[in-house]
């Protein structure tokens, strides 16, 4: 099948995207993501921080860094020049030579966190994933599957089958999620996996809800088929 | 003649040799499946397979495929796994397609040996253009052409469709069914299924005009999207019920030694129920149920259930068991009440949901107002009869009976097409409970109404239903 996602030509051995290349293709399937600036040089990272506004977040971006935060290439909440420069040193220490730039994005405040993704399975293929993210996938693992292609209807099943779908409603003065919002978001997470057999799966962790319940994806990583 | 279609030919054979029939000895034992064949009264054309048997049972016997007078419908092999390899490739030669290994040996082993065997007959198979159900399977079962090489089948001729990995299955499900009132089209055990898979039988089920609901016991299978296409493309117009066992990582490890299937994620299975519309259940009791239910009631609008019985605190157990079902248990309208207290009096009758009403239970007379004005209740979609034995006999040993008859005769005529079923329980050993459950039992069975044996059963069945019913109507709708 000829891949409609434009990805990156890459030799060899890789198994992953860059979260830069990971999220312009989820982009390009209209799946809302965070804002992104990749600066390569040290100028570059401190101009696009005042450009995007503060606060932001830096992250090493490089391809085979999915772990970034584990690696210490996140840092979160810099709202001045300096801050900026001092966490620029601290990822180039931490993810030396795994760097393909720096992704510079506006801090986003979310009140609850989600988790969606695609997985290629054995028997069924492409799949959605959708459920509580953050912390809460590993402790509680409420997440729930459906096969692709998913129709609307199937995604806002989906959406009520996590035993934690409560907190798509309006919970502690937030308002209710955006359901229609979430819905093209796990109909186009399918769409790429029917659509791209070389890419293996897709992981949106967090999928932040925004305090007037509109979905984002602040980070993404993407794994290719080997 | 070999008829074009496969599976139809495969599965409706005119004609079947046996290779491997055993020779004439007293009764058929169970591997016996000429035998079998012969003793329900296989109605086509039957040639054993034996070099070493002039006559089995009255039929002439044959060397082999080679010195058959015809092309058969189906093969049966009954020899052990090492002498498979070359039967097939007589099959192949001879032109001989469609085949059913009863033996086992081969991959689901796990060992080098059958593993090895295994793959040399999957390529005999695939190259030679065979359909290949088994091996490790019982084969086919129709009651139509008294077709069976298993022992202790009914006769009863029916509409339900099976296809199972597992020959325990076929056989409790025929069990199970037969008692409950279920009858069958035809039941496959396709075992490993070679070359012909849950897939290729769902489509065949489902197109197969003598069958009208479809239950299916898979461990797993190869290509899970072409089984799930196929299951969707059905449940609109026929149920699929289905035991997908796996949950758990000890039966995914079980059917691994059982079938060789690779269970999947049951996760995704989940996402697999809740797109395709198909039924998950858990048992042989809880899919003959069900299909009973889907056959014999008309579809609810909803999931919202009364329930009439007697006792107050098996009430309160019996809301429990709907609402941990998915069912809703809405109260009885201040009109609704009204409506039911010009049958039922005051004393010693509590008027909610459930209906706690010992005069209705033991008077029939009263069973017709009260249906009807539950039934009426446009925010009830479902009526459940709640059978006390033990009280209702001590009552009056025959209101078990009478009651049981009343609704088997007329229920649902009280019902404006909604659902009616029954349920009981009873807790005291004496054979006169026995003895008035069976007649309440086979007077129900009889006449239409779904029995079930607990509440718990009742309840779940009935929110399979009211699923089922939403999916239908939602699939029509787009």
């Amino acid at each position: 099948m000829q891949p409609k996602a434009d990805l990156p030509s890459r030799d060899g051995e890789l198994r992953s995207l860059s979260e830069f290349e990971s999220r312009n293709i989820l982009e390009s399937y209209g799946i809302p993501v965070v804002a992104a600036t990749l600066a390569t040089t040290r100028q570059e990272a401190v101009e696009a921080a005042a450009g995007t506004g503060y606060p932001v977040v830096l992250k090493g971006c490089g391809a085979d860094l999915p772990h970034k935060s584990e690696a210490g290439a996140v840092k979160p909440n810099l709202t001045t020049d300096a801050e900026v420069a001092a966490a620029l040193t601290a990822i180039e220490t931490a993810a030396a030579g795994a760097l393909d730039g720096i992704l510079v994005q506006p801090q986003i405040k979310g009140t609850r966190e989600l988790v969606a993704g695609m997985i290629r399975d054995p028997q069924f293929g492409p799949c959605v994933m959708f459920g509580l993210g953050g912390i809460f996938t590993e402790v509680l693992d409420d997440v729930a599957f459906r096969i692709a292609p998913l129709s609307e209807r199937d995604a806002f099943a989906m959406m009520d089958s996590i035993r934690g779908s409560a907190i798509l409603g309006p919970v502690r003065g937030t308002a209710p999620a955006d359901r229609s919002a979430l819905s093209r978001t796990l109909v186009a997470l399918g769409r790429i996996g029917l659509e791209n057999d070389q890419i293996e799966a897709i992981d949106v962790n967090p999928l932040l809800l925004q305090e007037n319940g509109t979905p984002i994806a602040v980070d993404a990583a993407i794994w290719l088929t080997r | 003649m070999q008829r074009s279609s496969g599976l139809d030919a495969m599965l409706k054979p005119e004609s079947i040799a046996v290779v491997g029939a055993s020779r004439d000895k007293p009764g058929a034992s169970w591997v016996d499946m000429f035998g079998q064949l012969v003793e329900f009264g296989y109605r086509g054309r039957l040639y054993p397979i034996n070099p070493k048997a002039d006559v089995i049972r009255g039929h002439k016997a044959y060397a082999g495929l080679p010195d058959l007078p015809e092309q058969v419908d189906l093969v049966i092999i009954g020899l052990s796994a090492p002498i498979v390899p070359s039967i097939l490739r007589d099959c192949v030669a001879t032109g001989n397609r469609n085949v059913h290994i009863f033996s086992a040996g081969f991959g689901e082993t796990g060992e080098d040996e059958g593993k090895a065997l295994q793959e040399e007959i999957t390529k005999i198979a695939v190259e030679g253009g065979l359909r290949v159900i088994g091996p490790n399977s019982m084969g086919v079962f129709s009651p139509r052409l008294r077709l069976v090489t298993w022992a202790g089948a009914p006769e009863a001729i029916g509409s339900v469709g099976i296809l199972t990995q597992s020959g325990g299955f076929a056989d409790g499900i025929l069990g199970y069914g037969s008692q409950i009132g279920l009858s069958f089209s035809t039941v496959v055990n396709y075992g490993t299924g070679l070359t012909v898979d849950a897939s290729d039988l769902v489509e065949y089920l489902s197109e197969d005009p003598e069958t009208d609901t479809i239950g299916v016991y898979l461990e797993g299978v190869a290509d899970g999207r072409r089984l799930f296409e196929a299951v969707a493309r059905t449940t609109p117009d026929k149920p699929v019920v289905m035991v997908k066992p796996g949950a758990s990582r000890a039966a995914r490890r079980t059917a691994a030694s059982h079938t060789g299937s690779l269970a999947g994620d049951d996760r995704i299975w989940q996402g697999f129920f809740a797109q395709s519309g198909a039924i998950r259940v858990d048992s042989v009791q809880d899919m003959a149920h069900t299909i009973d239910a889907l056959r014999r009631l008309p579809r609810p609008v909803g999931n919202r259930v009364a329930i009439i019985g007697t006792g107050g605190g098996s009430s309160v157990v019996a809301a429990d068991a709907c609402s941990r079902a998915g069912l809703d248990v809405p109260p009885i309208s201040v009109e609704g009440r009204a409506e039911l207290r010009k049958t039922i009096p005051a004393a010693g009758n509590i008027i909610t949901n459930p209906v706690d009403a010992h005069d209705v239970m033991t008077d029939p007379a009263q069973m017709p107002p009260v249906l009807e004005a539950l039934s009426s209740q446009d925010y009830l979609d479902m009526v459940v009869v709640y059978f006390h034995v033990d009280w209702m006999y001590d009552v009056a040993p025959d209101r078990i009976a009478a009651l049981a008859t009343f609704l088997a005769e007329s229920g649902s005529d009280y019902m404006n097409g909604k659902p009616l079923v029954a349920t009981w329980r009873s807790y005291r050993s004496g054979l006169e409970y026995r003895q008035v459950i069976r007649v309440m039992q086979e007077t129900l069975i009889a006449g239409g109404i779904p029995l079930f044996p607990d509440i718990d059963s009742t309840a779940r069945t009935l929110a399979r239903l009211a699923d089922y019913s939403a999916f239908v109507a939602s699939a029509k709708a787009t």
